[in-house]
């Protein structure tokens, strides 16, 4: 491993600033130039059509690079070593992209009149999952296969044009793949050691024969794996962050190898390892301060069926990760009622060793809420996860889950205080009718909650709106035909992902600070309202001025019940809210015809967000932090773990199509054991919360290891949808972390 | 049907099996001086001030009706013993002042614990009743564990032992686990630390035994009381003759009950010496490991 890493880290060193790289610039100039003629000659020709063109270029002139060390190929040396696959301007996959587009979100003055509560691109064009079951099924021959099938077909003149470019693009990948079999062989020709003659062999005949068939190895779907999902990124200019789930997609190849005699367990794993530790390389994340690689790998859950998937894959793949200390690729967990005993019994184990990568979602309830949003209950049961949690179906939909944010204590803010005068504001004729009004007057706490759902309401319909527009003209811009390919519905209809092509084509409405609008709205009532304590305009005004010379209020307001303490009322209101809230998403309607769906889980947006937002009614401070995904505040204190479980599992999440997210520091005792870590992932199954992330650590060690980070190197925090080593965040980071409720027992 | 009750904690794992809520019952027969729990003795709601959350805004102060409360003193109220009056407690907005002891029924108490029941379902949990003594409270008490049991909700005790021999048929009934406190062998010294005799204490532990209860003892070791080798082969004899003990559970004394008497006003806090403790622990463990059957294990 150690040369691999060495081989690795020098290769990539110099494919960080990949325009001081020459041999990149060479390459991407004469893709450029190439592509620049081609269009002059073709002035007709549709974007999906200069895509495929745009893969033909790339084949011919990338230049396949090797590692020693490695059985998989895949590096083209056409990204940068720390790039999604994002349609970067200036990389040779974004020839095509439409700047106008990429950058609205920056740059058209309605949306960023919205910015200090919604914000994000247009279009999400990362935490994608290409459609390996199919990949395994049927390899890039058997799309082909059905491209031409569809082909015969009486069909429009857009289709044939998507159809035939999505065919020259099928075969463009099946062309890169032998190039690198080209290479192994014109490699072997002076290779005299045998340890790398083995790879070199492998990889000659391997990459003959992936991704053009079915892999019919453990090793060849791996290499499928890796060689799509890498190369994908490189030559279409989207993120693909799922590796797809590994045991699903595995299990049965390694079944077969081992009874056959081709592979050993100790080989598997070892293979395994490799295969794990090449994003992490590639995005430092032994010296990064926030190394987020997007990457996912999605475990456990159900097959079609819904018979449990645990195999000796999982528990390879959990033991990998474990042992080489990995922060990523991410471990998503899917758990269910019907898990067996020895994979909660594993993940509980790492848990406690404190490798804290796990998210853990709610087979049932996740399931329930892709059919009640429109997915077939088959479908339903091979989703997703990824670039953090956000939950997609593999094979027939795309992500459309991170793109815009929506910072919900900012409504709060703005509807009881209005802008306040050191605020930067500002209004545009299009969004003034849509931006939140202060509320002047409230007679009944109803007022207050109407007025500030309607504040919601609108800037949501309009945020969603003003990028809907610029998204229906995405598809001009960064069509994808080779991952549509991969999708059902895309060749059948003709159409690319990025048009609507695709079985389902959701879009996802991403709110964050649910319990701080909860305990505030919650504080709002009982103050002023049920005990009167304070009337509405005392406590506008203690907010306005983040409770100067008021402590005795804010502490009385950080007394109430609050999100968290599995207090019924409480509970209650946040149900009540995100029943509201998600009705009202689900009626806004995306660039492909399909609906919004809401999620909260935010990614680290509740740290970024906080700028914007004044003290809110539940005793928190101007700039404090908001609260994260589904979890309870950091304002008040809280007593119980399990009562963070409680109040998020009171909230009906089947309804909701988007990811919601728990975030859990679990008390630090020697009484916890794998039984009582099994029992509590167990119960979560009972619930009808979707997702949480659990931490094992203490408050002690945490400070320990910023006193002496060299002892602590391999210290993990999970700290929303990626794990980091501790002492590699910055002090704000380490600050935020630590100033999470950590819950005793 | 009400009882006092003076804390509730959820999500345990040191009093019975798998995760559990503890009832805290106040009022205990028992005084001893080094109880960690001082808060519990009182059969009634007491005001606990904590002077470190305490931000002198004096808005107790302000809301005492009768005028007699004093800043950073509110143990000067003659009432506050009582539920009669607590304007103060209720106008204090850090948490400084709280009132001990919640009057509550038990349907209202049965809902808050059963709020956890799929947590003990998934890891054979339950309730455990602390204190103070539950058998002080014995009604309440048994009307809890009743309605857990009908919930198949585990259930435990944790007792002083010193409680009226007549219930011990009818709480065996209702009882999963006894947690069993046993302090002192003589009679004199358990009289001098405790303020009672313990021959009540050893009877109610034989007629357990004799019911077959499930029993783990539980041993405080006290510095300077009974952080002897003495006390420990007494123990390890004790649970050679019984035949339901499962386990001995070594306590080592801890100074968490301190501060809460000092938020009480209590002037003369027993307050040893724990320098060489965890030494004798592991002694006495390593003792006990080798007289007796059953589990011996040192409670953190």
């Amino acid at each position: 491993m150690k040369k691999l890493r060495k081989q690795l880290t020098e290769y990539y060193d110099t494919m960080y600033d990949v325009e001081r790289n020459e041999k990149f610039l060479k390459v991407r100039n004469d893709i450029y130039t190439a592509m620049d003629a081609y269009k002059a000659s073709n002035p007709n020709a549709s974007a999906v059509n200069l895509k495929s063109e745009l893969h033909l270029q790339i084949a011919n002139r990338f230049e396949p690079v090797l590692f020693d060390e490695l059985p998989f190929f895949y590096e083209m040396g056409i990204k940068p070593a720390d790039c999604w696959g994002s349609p970067m301007l200036g990389l040779p996959c974004a020839w095509g992209v439409l700047p106008e587009l990429k950058n609205a979100n920056i740059n058209d003055p309605d949306i960023v009149a919205f910015d200090s509560f919604a914000c994000g691109a247009v279009f999400d064009t990362d935490h994608h999952c290409l459609g390996y079951t199919k990949l395994f099924e049927t390899g890039i021959l058997g799309i082909i296969e059905n491209i031409k099938y569809e082909q015969k077909k009486n069909n429009t003149k857009e289709k044939q044009d998507f159809l035939a470019a999505t065919e020259k693009s099928c075969n463009a990948i099946i062309k890169i793949a032998e190039k690198f079999s080209l290479e192994a062989e014109k490699q072997l020709v002076n290779c005299q050691d045998e340890a790398k003659r083995g790879n070199l062999l492998k990889i000659q005949n391997t990459a003959k024969r992936i991704p053009a068939n079915p892999p019919a190895t453990f090793y060849e779907g791996l290499c499928m794996i890796w060689f799509m999902r890498e190369v994908t990124a490189s030559v279409e200019g989207i993120g693909i962050s799922l590796l797809g789930r590994l045991d699903k997609l595995l299990g049965s190849l390694y079944v077969a190898d081992l009874k056959a005699g081709n592979i050993t367990r100790t080989e598997a794993k070892e293979l395994i390892k490799r295969f794990l530790s090449i994003t992490p390389i590639k995005f430092k994340a032994r010296t990064s301060n926030w190394a987020d690689s997007s990457t996912c790998i999605e475990l456990g859950g159900c097959d079609e069926n819904g018979e449990p998937i645990f195999n000796e894959v999982t528990k390879m793949v959990i033991e990998a990760h474990e042992e080489l200390k990995l922060t990523i690729p991410k471990m998503n967990c899917r758990i269910a009622k019907n898990s067996p005993k020895e994979y909660l019994d594993i993940l509980s184990t790492s848990l406690l060793n404190g490798h804290n990568v796990y998210a853990f979602y709610n087979d049932s309830a996740i399931i329930e809420a892709l059919v009640n949003n429109g997915k077939s209950l088959k479908d339903a049961r091979n989703y997703v996860n990824g670039g953090c949690q956000e939950t997609i179906v593999e094979g027939t939909e795309h992500s459309a889950g991170v793109y815009l944010y929506f910072n919900m204590p900012k409504v709060m803010d703005l509807t009881l205080n209005g802008v306040l005068e050191d605020e930067r504001s500002y209004k545009t004729p299009k969004t003034e009718n849509y931006y939140p009004k202060q509320l002047l007057n409230p007679k009944t706490f109803e007022d207050v909650y109407n007025a500030f759902f309607n504040n919601i309401k609108n800037a949501a319909t309009c945020a969603t709106f003003l990028r809907t527009e610029y998204g229906k003209n995405w598809h001009k811009s960064n069509p994808c035909p080779i991952f549509s390919s991969t999708l059902e519905g895309c060749v059948e209809n003709g159409t690319d992902y990025t048009a609507g092509g695709a079985k389902y084509n959701r879009s996802t409405f991403c709110a964050t600070g649910l319990a701080t609008i909860i305990d505030s709205l919650y504080a709002i009532k009982t103050a002023v309202f049920d005990e009167g304590f304070i009337t509405y305009d005392e406590l506008c005004d203690a907010t306005r001025n983040n409770w100067q010379n008021n402590e005795q209020l804010r502490l009385r307001l950080i007394s109430l019940p609050k999100y968290g303490q599995a207090n019924p009322e409480v509970d209650a209101l946040a149900s009540r809210f995100v029943e509201d809230l998600n009705n009202h998403i689900n009626t806004l309607s995306n660039e492909r015809g399909e609906q919004f769906q809401l999620s909260m889980f935010a990614y680290n947006y509740y740290s970024a967000a906080k700028f914007f937002v004044n003290a809110t009614p539940d005793g928190r401070r101007r700039y404090d932090y908001l609260s994260q995904g589904i979890s309870p505040s950091r304002v008040a204190p809280m007593q119980s773990a399990l009562d963070a479980f409680n109040s998020a599992s009171s909230i009906d999440f089947r309804k909701t199509g988007g990811i919601n997210v728990l975030d859990v520091n679990l008390p630090y005792n020697s009484a916890m054991s794998t039984e009582v870590v099994s029992s509590i992932i167990r119960a979560f199954t009972d619930g009808n919360s979707h997702a949480v992330q659990m931490n094992y650590v203490s408050k002690e060690q945490l400070l320990e290891a910023q006193k002496h980070p060299e002892e602590y190197s391999d210290l993990i925090v999970r700290m929303c949808g990626l794990s980091v080593y501790f002492v590699n965040l910055s002090k704000g980071d380490q600050e935020e972390f630590l100033s999470r409720n950590f819950y005793t027992c | 049907m009400q009882g006092i009750v003076f804390d509730i904690q959820h999500f345990c794992l040191h009093d019975g099996p798998g995760i559990r809520t503890v009832v805290f019952l106040k009022g205990c027969p028992l005084k001893c001086q080094w109880c960690h729990n001082p808060e519990s003795q009182n059969a009634y709601p007491q005001i606990m001030y904590s002077k470190e959350k305490c931000i002198g805004c004096g808005e107790c102060v302000k809301a005492c009706p009768q005028k007699k409360f004093s800043l950073h003193n509110p143990w000067s109220c003659d009432n506050l013993a009582s539920d009669e009056c607590s304007a103060c407690i209720k106008a204090c907005p850090s948490g400084a002042l709280r009132l001990c002891g919640d009057i509550m029924n038990t349907e209202t108490l049965f809902k808050e614990i059963t709020r956890d029941i799929v947590f003990y379902n998934h890891s054979g949990g339950g309730i455990t009743l602390s204190g103070g003594e539950p058998l002080m409270q014995p009604d309440f008490s048994y009307e809890l564990l009743r309605c857990a049991k009908n919930k198949q909700i585990n259930t435990a005790i944790e007792t002083c032992g010193f409680f009226d021999e007549s219930l011990v048929p009818k709480f065996h009934t209702v009882t999963d686990l006894w947690l069993y406190d046993i302090k002192h062998f003589l009679d004199d010294v358990h009289l001098k630390y405790t303020g009672v005799k313990n021959d009540k204490i050893f009877k109610n532990l034989h007629t357990l035994d004799l019911l077959g209860a499930n029993i783990v003892l539980r041993a405080p070791i006290i510095p300077g009381v009974n952080d002897n080798e003495n006390h420990i082969s007494m123990l390890g004899k004790l649970a050679g003759e019984l035949r339901s003990v499962k386990r001995i559970e070594l306590i080592p004394y801890h100074t968490l009950g301190v501060s809460k008497a000092k938020q009480l006003g209590k002037k003369d806090v027993f307050n040893p010496d724990v320098g060489l403790l965890r030494d004798k622990i592991n002694l006495f463990f390593n003792l006990l490991q080798k007289t007796v059957a059953c589990e011996v294990k040192i409670q953190q």
